[in-house]
């Protein structure tokens, strides 16, 4: 599945248009600590979570993650959406909790 | 007759400085340069804190003997819980050894230069000697509590980092400082908060890049300026006769 079909099924507010949406999601993460992320990330994860620090871009960088989805609506500095674009890391947003949205990526079939 | 001399002091301190072996920190933040700053902003104590690692503070220690500034060994720690944590010591010795057991506890993820930034180590001399591989910014396969042991065990002092702010910090974290452990001593950012009454609150640069140093005028009570000294005042806290100047 591709970031675009995520988009469309969760109703997700694209913040790096320029990132494009067609990575392939392989699998699903929820954390919001970015060392623990940094230790069990791997390529084509969907990241959901509420932590919005820079450093978010540089993690999913370091594992070419298909995307980063944020929950519960937090605000994302435009310094961490132009590294975003920089690194070519989609950006997502929704306003529903990290529990609801890694429930529906499930039913969606991603299932890693 | 015998007489006892009395040294109390202050002395000016930045207890919180990155070399260029932390990624985030500046390639220019090389220990000589950082102690000849020190030296040139007045201050008469730093010390060096790198993330989970000990390996330029030899040429700290080096680079502080010429210059006339007290280095204090110190390592940075990312716990399991992603909080960090100053470990200080009074030799360099027990800095290297507590960065031995954290050389087995970190994830053997490589770094990317270009996403966070270079991991420089240097020899006493501050000469480039070769890139540290492992990325050095993942958390330890340590719990706050181990760290806080192991600390003391070498025989240094835990110090949490910079508890009110950031995204590493302990307050941010776990919302309230562990119940079991004796830590007199804590770094703040900004204003002293009022959780934090009780203890000694220190305040550093936490410097990626040589400007972001103290200048002098930030001073802790010792009873000498060695890292003996400091070490004690970081023991004391906020019992009688230690007190930061300058919050």
């Amino acid at each position: 599945m591709r970031t675009r079909e995520l988009v469309e099924k969760l109703d997700l507010e694209v913040l790096v248009p320029k990132a494009g949406l067609d990575a392939e999601v392989t699998g699903g993460y929820v954390c919001d600590l970015l060392s623990w992320v940094m230790a069990k990330g791997t390529e084509g994860m969907a990241w959901i979570t509420i932590q919005t620090h820079i450093n978010v871009i540089a993690v999913a960088s370091l594992h070419d993650f298909s995307c980063v989805i944020v929950a519960e609506s937090c605000e994302v500095a435009k310094d961490v959406l132009d590294k975003a674009a920089e690194e070519g890391i989609q950006v997502l947003r929704s306003p529903l909790s990290s529990y609801k949205l890694s429930g529906m990526l499930y039913e969606l079939g991603i299932k890693n | 007759m015998s007489w006892v001399l009395k040294t109390d002091m202050n002395a000016s301190v930045d207890l919180h400085i990155h070399s260029c072996l932390s990624p985030c920190a500046s390639d220019e933040m090389t220990p000589w340069n950082i102690v000849g700053m020190a030296m040139l902003k007045g201050l008469d104590a730093v010390a060096v804190c790198d993330h989970n690692s000990a390996l330029n503070l030899p040429a700290a220690i080096k680079a502080g003997k010429e210059y006339g500034v007290c280095v204090v060994p110190g390592i940075e720690v990312t716990s399991r819980e992603d909080v960090h944590l100053l470990c200080y010591f009074e030799a360099l010795e027990q800095a290297l050894e507590l960065g031995e057991v954290l050389n087995t506890k970190q994830p053997n993820i490589k770094n990317k230069p270009s996403l966070f930034g270079e991991q420089i180590i240097v020899n006493e001399d501050d000469e480039p000697v070769g890139n540290f591989e492992r990325l050095l910014l993942t958390a330890c396969d340590l719990s706050l509590e181990d760290i806080y042991t192991i600390t003391n065990e070498i025989g240094g002092i835990m110090v949490p980092a910079h508890v009110n702010k950031g995204a590493n910090s302990l307050m941010i974290v776990l919302g309230m400082m562990p119940q079991d452990l004796d830590i007199p001593t804590v770094e703040i950012f900004g204003i002293r908060p009022h959780s934090m009454l009780g203890r000694l609150c220190l305040t550093s640069s936490d410097a990626h890049q040589l400007p972001d140093i103290l200048e002098k005028g930030y001073q802790l009570e010792v009873d000498e300026i060695s890292t003996k000294g400091i070490i004690a005042a970081l023991r004391r806290g906020e019992k009688a006769g230690t007190a930061a100047k300058g919050q």
